[in-house]
């Protein structure tokens, strides 16, 4: 295209290509390709190994465990519409938000104000421009060759703390944008190279420890120059016009690859799920009165597989968007998918925005999934993302399980995770969250256990890091970091193990925290196991504040290692404390000092099979690690000590389970007259009610399931008021499926 | 295997470099003559491959080997021993004592264990992770309650009741060693060194290994797997060398045997810390590359070495080494200085295959290694099958013609594959050739952008087997200095061994600051960061003392090289910056120091990654401890004139090339005399490798005969 067409125009064409032709850029064959495929191999190479020798060394110049140990860093090169090409590894969330950040920028016209120039450096870690939450940050810089814009460099980094009321990264409790920290509205931040002084001023200002958020940023400016001055060797070699023609070839090969291996792998086909988690607040004695509320956030998902090999994701019949941070956009959505497009289906580096185009999602407006609010938090979007995604594993596992790709299966585990807020060890104010979390044990897979500290399912190079870095970050001590016995996910292929830590408060006075699970911890399931496997056990936390611990030291009495010894403790009075809680809720701890207590446990993911047809082989090996208990062994697996006692017990338990059985039709009638009435608790039949208020598809499943004419769900819970959405300016947008192309009309649809 | 000097052997020294599939020998005599060797490893019993190896070079000159090994100063043997211990699982029976609460960290591998050193595609396919089987099962594992602060303040105490306990529960177990890992030990190694007394006074006989004696800096889980290494495959290398020293000495050889540490220092295999013999990338080599560098006043090398598996570079910047402080061991990192290399899964022996989805040409990670390919017994076409099928390589010459080579084989089995590319089989072949070259010349040029240096400062130097048959290809576009190969590539790695100093390096962990203010607090800070560094020198120094008595070496002899590692306040990275003198005298040399700093990190980064208003912290000192030894003198040779003796002529051989088949005169390396010149199109054959020479380049044997590569003709 040539350079008389303004970037808004360039983009405005491609989508119309796109739409016209149903291939990227109208691209019908792939002719730099088929001339010369090594060739072509050649440069894609050069591309690829550019950014990932980048990424490498400049994760060096950073300042948060998080970009450095735990790769939640990510850099890619666009094209001037902004569409992904090639992508290093790290926080793959991020492969189309920054594609979105360019979009918003092109859309609203920033070529004529504040107008993109060579030199200058473009930032935004805001939801309306296609971010998911205010911690991760994007930094991007145009490349010009003479007066034309031929490329982006964009780089993203998580930041461990981004001025939020709670103060880690990530807020848990605030009930809209004005409480979730510094915004960066895809803004120009620096010219000629260098970021502005007033950017650096006002990051100074609005952080409690602004030297992470400024070195991240360096160290993404950094990479961005670098990769730059790459490219213009890249243009030696092959030219521009090669370049700009192949780059948008690899984007037309990356989705012709996507839907290639979508077909030979899954079944053409709708698979539905749902995703319930539980939010519990007003426990919280220190929260906003318009979040200090209990409710469930129902997502409806329906994953649809077409013969062609695109995807479709439809969340018709999901409940409303709320004043939490858990709520979702477009810009969040993509970024929940593509980790699981480079997890599961598209992992093997040539990944690109190619892919993308072989999914669609269809995000209802005003639903948990895309809230269109203008002061709508998403802070903590994870909370809602993280089960969704889990689902979407699983559908996908299904589907390769009727394929046969049984060893391709894997499944997911809900996230925990402790903030730490207050004055630190060196005496300057912090708020961070401990990003242990990134090594989290994962769901078991068709073949094998799930890792025992393994990997989240928002980063697969999944890392726990040294406790000897988080002591050096904060001012806590570990006094331990163990597995938990018996407390994994059962099945045939068990779930990875949960893990715990527990700290005191080391070199502070003043500080608290806040202890959270995925929507998980309070009741709500959505790591289901697969084919028989168990959802993982509950979730714990604990806080203990003016503990009796030094006395217990200076004595040289036994101090706790885990959580549970801690309750036990508190429990029996060997340890007291002023004030302290220990169970499945939320919690935003009272201030607390030196010699306290804090705890939490990150667990596993979901089992997979029948549990009574494990292998005992395995069970004796978790035995000897210590991470069952030999009761806990015969209880849910009929271990016994030799392979008849095994057999007899698992007999035994087989004969339990058909006398604790009902015919289907029997439970069926008994709960149709409970699903009649709606006799279920408050924040479910709230649920139900809050899904009606907008679609009615959930409520017409609902009649349909139970054979019952009346929904009897109707008061939702929520303060009835309207919203407007943002006006003004573009914004990414999705909505729901369309009517006239309903669910009879999708190609596939083979029930 | 031919001689590629003249050789007078007086007093040895012999370096061996035992890789997976081959070990190396090579023999200097006191004039820098070499020989060179080479035997198959076996991994079984490496004394045998030890001897058959030097067997091998001294045949060359018609030495007996007893005669050599009586006449020989210096043994270094360089290689797997460590590494086989480990992957065998043939280690010591160790009990392991951690802080209490952390007996878990063995299963849990930092979670990162599950996929460290995996390809760019495993590292995202989360199903293909896994742990290691850990070295030490847990029930050998106990924990004590204790606790050290991040300052190395005392939090929790150490009751000796509690390691006397524990402690038996392993010696009750039958343990045959002991290591012990405290959090933050590396700060205050108090707690370790009496828990260490605690077992040692119930038990005088078991080794106790600690922590903060190994290498005593940041990060539990480095530590821990240094411990590790040292406890379980330590003292069990240690019989392994033993038996190999004992073969030596059986047949003549009358010293103690040395090894290569991962830093680059030699030291007799009673080393008190043998683990740090565990090497894993080819260290060697880039020794070499240091030295040959010096020797033609190049400060700046880019050492490559193509094998059949991989291909791994080390830059040589300033004529200094860099070192990597968290190498991986199997799937941990540990805090083992290492030279830093890095490697990709290409070289010459590399599996070709057609992704089944894509439809692309895929290399690697496979390779056939000793079965070369299709043309010999693998059953997977490989690079090598290209090379046959292009000419590069005679199928009747491959190892000096010991192993026939099977053209038609390789052909038919790289024909469908050219289909699906629509080429023919030459092109194909080709262009796999060069798209493998690609990869590394890629790879390379990354590398050195990465640390913001430019290819034409460097001189390129192209070892390995696979060196000087990729060379042509791999330096296409690049500027380079000069680009240099050997008569001797495919035993450059044992030769650098010999370049190796005796040599002990020591990290220890401190924590100390430079504010960026001059107010009178700051100026305090700076004075604290001063004494520290100093005295942790010092301390340093201290230990190389003891280490340097043990082997009856003078102290008063090394060279002692200082650093300090630098970063801005709150950066998690730090950079190895070096002190020219013998400690920080004041507060304006610490600012000094500092300023380095900034000149080594603006080496790599744009100024815009600067951050000096900040401030800086110094959380690690290092002190190398250097005895110069002789090395391989390389001598000088009276030049003999542009062309080459009529002895070295074999004819010529038809080459696929650029399209079309050209002629390509056919050379034999070892008669090629110093001052020969030769123009492409030509082929240089040797034993272990095949020098090509493409039309339009030539190359000349200078004075040491070191090969120089070069474009045009002359």
């Amino acid at each position: 295209m040539g350079k008389q067409m303004t970037l808004k125009q360039q983009l405005l064409h491609s989508e119309k290509l796109f739409t016209e032709t149903g291939t990227y850029y109208g691209i019908k064959e792939l002719a730099l390709h088929d001339r010369d495929p090594l060739k072509f191999e050649a440069f894609h190479s050069r591309l690829l190994s550019t950014i990932i020798s980048v990424r490498n060394t400049m994760k060096f110049i950073a300042s948060s465990p998080a970009v450095r140990d735990f790769e939640e860093f990510v850099i890619g090169l666009y094209t001037p519409e902004g569409d992904a090409v090639v992508l290093s590894t790290g926080i793959m969330v991020h492969v189309h938000t920054l594609s979105e950040f360019i979009k918003f920028m092109i859309q609203n016209d920033y070529e004529d104000d504040p107008r993109i120039r060579p030199g200058d450096i473009f930032e935004n870690n805001e939801v309306w421009a296609g971010g998911v939450h205010t911690p991760d940050v994007m930094t991007c810089i145009p490349v010009f060759e003479g007066d034309e814009l031929i490329a982006w460099i964009g780089s993203v980094s998580h930041e461990l703390e981004s001025g939020t009321y709670e103060g880690p990264g990530m807020s848990v409790l605030s009930p809209d944008r004005f409480g979730e920290g510094l915004h960066i509205s895809a803004e120009k931040v620096g010219e000629n190279d260098h970021f502005r002084k007033d950017y650096l001023l006002r990051l100074k200002m609005n952080l409690r420890n602004s030297n992470w958020w400024s070195l991240d940023d360096k160290a993404k400016l950094s990479g961005c120059l670098m990769v730059r001055e790459a490219l213009r060797k890249i243009l030696d070699t092959f030219g521009l016009d090669y370049y700009k023609q192949g780059v948008r070839e690899l984007i037309e090969e990356g989705r012709r690859n996507f839907l290639k291996r979508v077909r030979a792998t899954m079944v053409p086909g709708v698979y539905r799920g749902m995703t319930m988690p539980v939010h519990k607040r007003t426990h919280v004695p220190f929260v906003h009165p318009m979040a200090k509320n209990d409710f469930i956030d129902l997502v409806r998902t329906e994953l649809t597989v077409t013969k062609a090999g695109t995807l479709e994701l439809d969340y018709e019949g999901s409940t409303g968007w709320s004043f939490h941070p858990f709520n979702c956009a477009p810009g969040p959505m993509n970024g929940g998918f593509w980790i699981t497009l480079t997890q599961l289906l598209a992992y093997d580096g040539r990944v690109n925005d190619g892919a993308y185009l072989g999914v669609t999602q269809f995000l209802p407006e005003g639903s948990i999934v895309n809230s269109n609010y203008s002061g709508t938090a998403t802070s903590l979007a994870w909370w809602t993302l993280i089960p969704i995604f889990a689902n979407i594993w699983r559908l996908i596992g299904i589907s390769w399980f009727a394929r046969g790709f049984i060893e391709e299966i894997v499944m997911s585990t809900p996230t925990c995770m402790v903030g730490v807020t207050g004055f630190d060890q060196y005496h300057q104010p912090t708020g961070y969250q401990n990003f242990e979390m990134a090594g989290e044990s994962f769901g078991a897979r068709g073949v094998a256990d799930g890792m025992d500290c393994g990997s989240p399912i928002w980063n697969s190079e999944g890392i726990q890091g040294d406790a000897e870095v988080w002591e050096m970050t904060g001012p806590n001590l570990y006094v331990g970091r163990a597995f938990l016995p018996d407390h994994h996910a059962y099945g045939r292929f068990r779930g990875g193990a949960t893990w715990e830590s527990l700290w005191m408060v080391r070199g502070s006075q003043l500080v608290n925290v806040t202890l959270s699970g995925a929507g998980c911890m309070n009741g709500g399931v959505f790591h289901k196991g697969m084919f028989g496997g168990y959802p993982p056990p509950g979730w714990k936390c604990m806080w203990a504040s003016g503990t009796n611990l030094k006395e217990l030291i200076e004595r040289g009495d036994k101090m706790p290692t885990s959580v549970n010894e801690a309750e036990a403790m508190l429990k029996d009075g060997r340890i007291t404390a002023r004030e302290w809680y220990c169970g499945p809720l939320n919690q935003w701890s009272p201030n607390l000092k030196e010699y306290d207590l804090f705890g939490i446990i990150y667990y596993g993911g979901c089992g997979y099979g029948d549990p009574l047809e494990r292998d005992r082989a395995m069970i004796e090996k978790d035995l000897a690690n210590g991470l069952m208990t030999e009761a806990a062994a015969g209880e849910i697996y009929g271990y016994g000590r030799t392979s008849q006692d095994t057999e007899r017990r698992r007999a035994e338990i087989r004969k339990r389970r058909l006398q604790e059985s009902i015919p289907a039709e029997e439970w069926w009638a008994k709960e149709q007259a409970r699903a009649r009435t709606g006799a279920v608790g408050p924040i479910v039949s709230q649920m139900f009610a809050r899904s009606a208020q907008i679609s009615d598809a959930l409520k017409q499943a609902y009649l349909k399931f139970w054979k019952i004419e009346k929904f009897p769900y109707t008061e939702s819970g929520m303060p009835e008021f309207q919203t407007p959405p943002p006006t003004g300016f573009y914004y990414p947008k999705s909505s729901s499926r369309p009517k006239a192309n309903g669910a009879a009309a999708r190609e596939g649809d083979v029930r | 295997m031919a001689t590629d000097q003249t050789h007078v052997i007086g007093k040895n020294w012999i370096a061996l470099d035992a890789g997976g599939t081959m070990t190396d020998a090579v023999i200097v005599d006191s004039e820098g003559n070499f020989l060179v060797g080479k035997f198959l490893t076996n991994k079984e019993d490496e004394s045998l491959s030890f001897l058959g190896s030097i067997s091998d070079a001294a045949r060359t000159a018609n030495r007996a080997l007893r005669t050599t090994l009586r006449e020989s100063e210096v043994i270094v043997y360089a290689g797997t021993i460590m590494l086989n211990t480990l992957l065998s699982r043939t280690g010591a029976k160790v009990g392991l004592m951690v802080t209490q609460g952390f007996e878990d960290y063995l299963l849990m591998e930092k979670a990162e264990g599950g996929w460290l050193g995996y390809p760019y595609a495993d590292r995202l396919h989360t199903v293909t992770h896994h742990h290691s089987e850990p070295t030490i099962p847990r029930d050998r594992i106990v924990g004590v309650q204790e606790r050290v602060d991040m300052f190395g303040a005392p939090v929790i105490p150490l009751r000796e009741a509690d390691v006397a306990a524990k402690a038996r529960v392993l010696l009750e177990a039958g343990v045959e060693a002991i290591a012990i890992m405290f959090l933050f030990s590396h700060m205050n190694p108090a707690h370790e060194r009496m828990a260490a007394e605690v077992i040692r006074k119930m038990s005088a006989e078991i080794p106790v290994v600690v922590s903060s004696a190994m290498a005593p800096t940041h990060k539990e889980y480095t530590r821990l797997a240094s411990v590790i290494a040292q406890a379980y495959a330590g003292e069990r290398s240690r019989r392994h060398f033993n038996k190999v020293e004992a073969r030596a000495r059986s047949e003549g050889f009358e010293r103690e045997v040395s090894t290569l540490l991962a830093h680059g220092g030699t030291v007799p295999i009673s080393t008190p810390r043998l683990y740090e013999s565990y090497v894993s990338g080819p260290i060697g080599g880039v020794l070499g590359g240091q030295y040959v560098g010096e020797l033609q006043g190049s400060g700046n090398v880019v050492c490559c070495d193509i094998g059949g598996t991989s291909f791994d570079v080390g830059i040589i910047r300033d004529g200094k080494i860099p070192i990597s402080r968290e190498p991986t061991l199997l799937s941990f990192r540990t805090n083992i200085p290492m030279i830093h290399t890095e490697s990709i899964g290409a070289g010459m022996g590399s599996e070709l295959g057609v992704h089944p989805l894509t439809g692309k040409l895929t290399v690697g990670p496979r390779s056939a290694g000793s079965d070369v390919g299709r043309c010999l017994r693998w059953p997977v076409p490989t690079v090598t099958d290209c090379h046959v099928v292009l000419g590069y390589l005679s199928p009747n010459y491959f190892l000096g013609g010991d192993v026939p080579l099977d053209v038609e084989a390789a052909r038919a089995a790289l024909e469908p594959m050219a289909r699906s590319f629509n080429a023919g089989v030459f092109e194909f072949a080709e262009k796999a050739h060069l798209l493998v070259c690609d990869y590394m010349r890629e790879f390379l040029v990354n590398m050195l952008r990465g640390r913001g240096y430019d290819t034409h400062e460097y001189t390129m130097m192209m070892y390995g087997g696979g060196g000087p048959l990729g060379l042509h290809a791999v330096i296409e576009g690049l500027e380079l200095n000069d680009i240099v190969t050997f008569p001797f590539a495919a035993v450059f790695s044992a030769f650098g061994v010999l370049c190796a100093p005796r040599r002990y390096r020591y990290h220890q962990s401190i924590l100390a600051a430079c504010p960026p203010s001059d107010d009178s607090m700051s100026r305090e800070v700076k004075k604290l960061a001063v004494e520290s560094i100093n005295n942790t020198w010092k301390a340093l120094e201290e230990r190389a003392r003891l280490d340097f008595k043990q082997h009856g070496w003078r102290f008063a002899d090394a060279r002692l090289q200082r650093s300090a590692y630098v970063r801005f306040t709150n950066q998690l990275s730090d950079f190895e910056v070096h002190w020219p003198s013998e400690r920080l005298a004041s507060i304006e040399d610490l600012a000094a120091l500092m300023k380095r700093f900034e000149g080594v990190y603006t080496t790599i980064y744009p100024t815009q990654a600067l951050y000096s208003e900040v401030g800086y912290q110094i959380l690690e000192v290092a002190l190398s401890a250097d005895i110069e030894t002789p090395k391989p003198k390389l001598p000088e040779l009276a030049l003999s004139g542009r062309n080459v003796p009529s002895s070295a002529e074999k004819g010529a051989r038809k080459v696929y090339w650029r399209g079309r088949e050209i002629e390509f005169r056919v050379l034999e390396m070892d008669p090629i005399e110093a001052g020969n010149v030769i123009n492409g199109p030509a082929i240089v054959e040797h034993p272990a490798t095949t020098l090509l020479i493409p039309p339009e380049y030539h190359v000349e044997f200078d004075s040491r005969r070191l090969i120089h590569y070069r474009r045009g003709a002359r």
